[in-house]
């Protein structure tokens, strides 16, 4: 839980919208801004903030912030 | 038949539904009914919208990946023809979906959309020609678009891939884009191919950054052209693909490397990932497409 409201917190900053309009759920169906760009520019700074690499096929397909927190759990748990 | 499209590609890849969207809405009405002609096209050969979805998030999904993998490395995946050769232009399955999925690339890439214009603007002002060459047309679509403008007395075009020389026959000669006149596409290299010049026109849309030795390539079509001929070309800068091997940092690249081979840029087109200005493209690596028209200069 404390990952995803990390990734939350960050998300937040990165797509200009409060961290409570943000769930698991969140994708770039309902989150104003989250295009592609913005996607690398999230995964960069996920990477940068945890500190974790996360597995380019990760990056590249998750969909919502709830799969991005998935991806930096089993990036943490590969690098273990 | 679009509305359907579009919703297949929501469902498939919500990242995409609005940027596909906004693209159709700036479609002029020429394109709109290309792309209804070419998705009707598509759909007779056994497709659904699920499997165009599919097509078309494969090229996303592709090049999402390998602009994470430039983001870190600062370089394109591949450098060689053979890294890419097997798994992308002689794979026929893997080929016939990317094909499909760039073709879509063409009417909902703003960059993509713009340069399709670009070129199709620039041999709708050239004069007419006897002969007209397209190296490398992949899917078919900017070469029957050619064909229909009637820019030439007879049109060739050459591919090493099998799969996309199927496919340029089959749309060629299918009536989507209308009556056409008759385009002889064959299946070779263009540097080992017996080709007879001169051709007064030589496109080459989004090749150069796929082969080892572009300086080579328009050293050929500079062969292949007849004095005043032109060159149309497209490429790209910074812009991983799954099979981009040669990457170009800046424009100036392109451009040195067409003067080098004898031709003269006198019409240019540059555009930086869209809301960026090109230094701000330039300054974060982030992809700037362009196209020139170039005209042969005398040879000496």
């Amino acid at each position: 839980m404390e990952t995803f409201e990390r990734i939350r917190a960050l998300a937040a900053d990165v797509f200009g919208v409060p961290p409570s309009t943000l769930g698991p759920a969140s994708s770039p169906d309902d989150v104003p801004g989250w295009d592609s760009l913005q996607h690398l520019t999230l995964v960069a700074i996920i990477e940068q903030e945890l500190d974790v690499r996360l597995r380019d096929a990760d990056a590249a397909d998750a969909q919502t912030l709830g799969e991005l927190t998935q991806a930096v759990v089993r990036a943490r748990a590969e690098a273990a | 038949m679009i509305e359907e499209l579009v919703e297949a590609i929501g469902q498939k890849n919500p990242r995409q539904r609005r940027p596909v969207e906004a693209a159709l809405s700036t479609l002029h009405d020429e394109e709109r009914r290309d792309l209804s002609a070419w998705v009707r096209h598509a759909l007779s050969r056994g497709n659904s919208a699920t499997s165009l979805a599919a097509a078309y998030d494969l090229v996303v999904r592709d090049t999402l990946r390998e602009q994470v993998y430039f983001r870190r490395h600062g370089r394109y995946r591949h450098t060689s023809f053979a890294d890419v050769a097997s798994d992308v232009y002689f794979s026929p399955v893997y080929m016939q979906q990317y094909m499909e999925g760039l073709a879509l690339t063409g009417f909902f890439w703003e960059n993509h959309v713009v340069l399709r214009r670009f070129l199709l603007h620039a041999l709708a002002r050239l004069p007419r020609v006897r002969r007209y060459l397209e190296v490398g047309p992949g899917h078919g679509l900017h070469l029957a678009a050619a064909a229909r403008l009637g820019c030439a007395e007879s049109f060739e075009a050459i591919d090493l891939s099998p799969t996309s020389v199927a496919l340029c026959n089959d749309l060629l000669t299918s009536g989507a884009l209308g009556a056409l006149p008759a385009v002889h596409v064959r299946e070779a290299d263009f540097l080992g191919a017996d080709v007879d010049g001169p051709f007064g026109i030589v496109v080459m849309g989004e090749v150069l950054e796929h082969v080892e030795r572009p300086d080579l390539f328009l050293v050929r079509a500079r062969e292949l052209l007849s004095d005043g001929g032109h060159l149309l070309c497209t490429t790209c800068i910074d812009a991983p693909a799954i099979d981009h091997i040669r990457h170009f940092r800046s424009v100036e690249e392109v451009e040195a490397l067409l003067f080098d081979a004898g031709l003269d840029v006198i019409e240019r087109c540059v555009l930086p990932h869209p809301g960026l200005s090109l230094a701000e493209a330039a300054a974060q690596r982030l992809a700037v497409n362009v196209g020139f028209v170039a005209r042969t200069r005398p040879r000496a």
